[in-house]
């Protein structure tokens, strides 16, 4: 825990130092320290300098933090409450609805709705993702149901949904920029009012998923098991895939869509910490966001001055993860 | 009225009654084992009473109060279960699976007390499992991980135990050894059991009362000589076997060959006269 607290430092500090501008470390160092309460520390950057640090890359290393956290413990909560190892925001359908609902969103602000906003529209979306995902995958009896089943239904949800929001998309012109800019990722123009504005729906999906880790550990024994211990399978799946939705519906509002997050860290956790979602859910939270912290300093040098969308590389590393999952997977159900 | 009380429960699945009509009663402390052959409805009806399986007529009532009234938090307070088949999840510690029987006495919030840990680390001692403690679940022989099970039903604190099929992937040895652990903590405890058993044999010499079900009705009830007898298995179990009693063995039921050519027809016959 200490660790990866260290670590979740380490690649948000590094995030602050990298970037076209060169700045030093110790002068980000003291121009950070400044701000604590009760310090007086003299920093040498420039009033530019210190805009770029606060203004650009500060909310943009955060907000890869909070939705790489959001997305991590979002799919381990997933993989908990469906006992399915493969479950992940992305495959479950989740992302293409709230990409639906947040492009619905931009749409009826372009049509005389100014003030709609992003994020309650993707939250809907995003429950009709994992509804339809979920639903479907029980329409298939119970023998014959597997841990690909659901990822399999989640995977037409996901096309079907993507269609619908393309089709808006294209025979909408004029909005056609923002929702595709938005699509790819926006993390690169993120500020400080985007944070505020997703920041509480993924706080709430925090705290409801710490509260419920036990809860999932006992949902590993099964519905039947679990009711007879003590705890009702139905409710805790209803809480728990809320709250991961909602903030999943936050981070893809915020951030657009962002794949295999809530597989490659929860799993590697597993890993590393082992079968215990008390120890999953938080241990996800802090490297889910030191993941997509590095992940988008990875996607804004490697290419450098141009970017790659942090999607891309996400999707470069979560492939094979997820192929690797998918043959181990027997061993986890 | 204390213990269990069913009185005429019936439960449908899909269209067909696979509990009908049901009426018993296990005295508290007593050990009820419920016989029958395969598809007679002794595993539905021990969901039935769990609350794992919804209950079309009739009412389940334990120590007077009406099950169907309970949440499964009271529920679970009352009765523990240990199923034929418990799921085993991956990875996961014998010692953590334990303590899982306390999800019922611990709130939302709150993290195990040291009274949790003291109930669990007594159940793994009373069924020996504190060498395999640190264990995984899914490194466990059938019979350690039987054991398992049975201690995280003695974690839950419960007056009522329901067992499935306790010794049905058990060898004869394990199997005899579960019963006997069933059998000792109850009397410790005071617990009441009620269980589906495979093996008659084992049924007639640990339980107090038999009841056996046929087509999802119970159609014999008593001590077991009364119910396990040469003409009820034949009529119900489509049987042919030789039913033994003797004062100091209980009930021994051998199954015959209906080819007598074989020579090797048993020759206990003469047990008969001991």
């Amino acid at each position: 825990m200490v660790l990866a607290v260290a670590l979740g430092i380490a690649v948000l500090g590094v995030a602050l130092l990298v970037g076209p501008a060169g700045l030093g470390m110790g002068d980000v160092v003291a121009a950070l320290a400044d701000r604590l309460p009760f310090l007086e520390v003299e920093s040498s950057l420039t009033e530019r300098e210190l805009t770029i640090l606060w203004e650009i890359r500060l909310p943009r290393a955060v907000m890869g933090a909070l939705v790489g956290a959001t997305l991590a413990s979002a799919g381990a909560a997933y993989q908990g409450v469906f006992r399915n190892p493969l479950a992940d925001p992305y495959l479950l359908g989740v992302a293409a609805g709230a990409g639906l609902g947040a492009t619905v969103a931009i749409l009826l602000r372009a049509k005389g709705f100014p003030s709609m906003p992003l994020a309650p529209l993707a939250f809907v979306g995003a429950v009709l993702g994992v509804a339809l995902s979920y639903g479907l995958s029980r329409t298939r009896g119970r023998e014959k149901r597997s841990a690909t089943t659901l990822v399999l239904a989640g995977v037409a949800v996901a096309s079907f949904l993507t269609a619908v929001q393309t089709f808006l998309q294209l025979t909408n012109v004029t909005t056609l920029r923002e929702v595709y800019s938005w699509i790819l990722g926006r993390l690169v123009t993120v500020g400080w009012g985007d944070l505020y504005a997703v920041l509480p729906y993924m706080a709430v999906s925090w705290v409801v998923l710490l509260v419920f880790r036990r809860a999932l550990d006992v949902m590993a024994v099964g519905d039947d098991e679990a009711a007879t211990l003590g705890l009702s399978p139905r409710a805790v799946r209803l809480i728990v895939v809320g709250a991961a939705t909602l903030g999943a519906a936050a981070a893809v509002s915020a951030s657009g869509l962002i794949a295999f997050v809530g597989i490659i860290v929860p799993h590697t956790v597993r890993l590393l910490a082992g079968w215990s979602y008390r120890v999953i859910i938080p241990l996800s939270l802090l490297l889910g966001g030191a993941f997509l912290t590095a992940a988008d300093l990875v996607a804004r040098t490697v290419v450098s001055p141009a970017e790659l969308p942090i999607g891309v590389v996400t999707a470069f590393l979560g492939g094979p993860f997820f192929l690797m999952v998918l043959r181990t997977s027997g061993d986890l159900e | 009225m204390n213990g269990l009380q069913l009185t005429n429960v019936s439960v449908v699945l899909g269209e067909a009654r696979v509990v009908d009509g049901v009426s018993l009663r296990v005295e508290e402390g007593e050990w009820l084992g419920l016989i029958g052959p395969n598809g007679a409805g002794k595993t539905t009806l021990l969901r039935a009473i769990a609350g794992a399986a919804d209950i079309e007529t009739g009412e389940v009532y334990y120590s007077a109060r009406d099950l169907s009234q309970l949440g499964v938090r009271q529920r679970a307070r009352l009765m523990a279960v240990v199923p034929q088949h418990p799921v085993v999840p991956w990875g996961m510690a014998v010692a953590d699976y334990v303590l899982l029987g306390r999800t019922a006495h611990m709130g939302w919030l709150s993290r195990e007390t040291s009274n949790d840990l003291d109930v669990a680390r007594e159940a793994v001692r009373d069924l020996g499992l504190e060498k395999l403690s640190g264990r995984r679940l899914d490194e466990l022989s059938g019979g350690e991980l039987q054991r398992a099970v049975l201690a995280r039903a003695l974690t839950q604190a419960a007056p009522l135990l329901i067992l499935d099929e306790p010794t049905s992937s058990l060898d004869v040895g394990h199997g005899q050894q579960m019963m006997e652990m069933v059998d000792r903590l109850r009397r410790e405890q005071g617990l009441t059991v009620i269980s589906a058993i495979h093996d008659l044999t084992l049924a007639a010499q640990f339980c107090d009362r038999l009841v056996m079900m046929a087509g999802g009705k119970a159609i014999l009830e008593g001590p077991p000589r009364a119910v396990i007898t040469e003409r009820s298995l034949r009529d119900h179990y489509g049987a042919s076997v030789r039913v033994l009693t003797g004062p100091d063995f209980g009930v021994v039921v051998i199954p015959l060959r209906s080819d007598n050519g074989s020579g090797d027809r048993p020759a206990s016959l003469d047990v008969e006269t001991l």
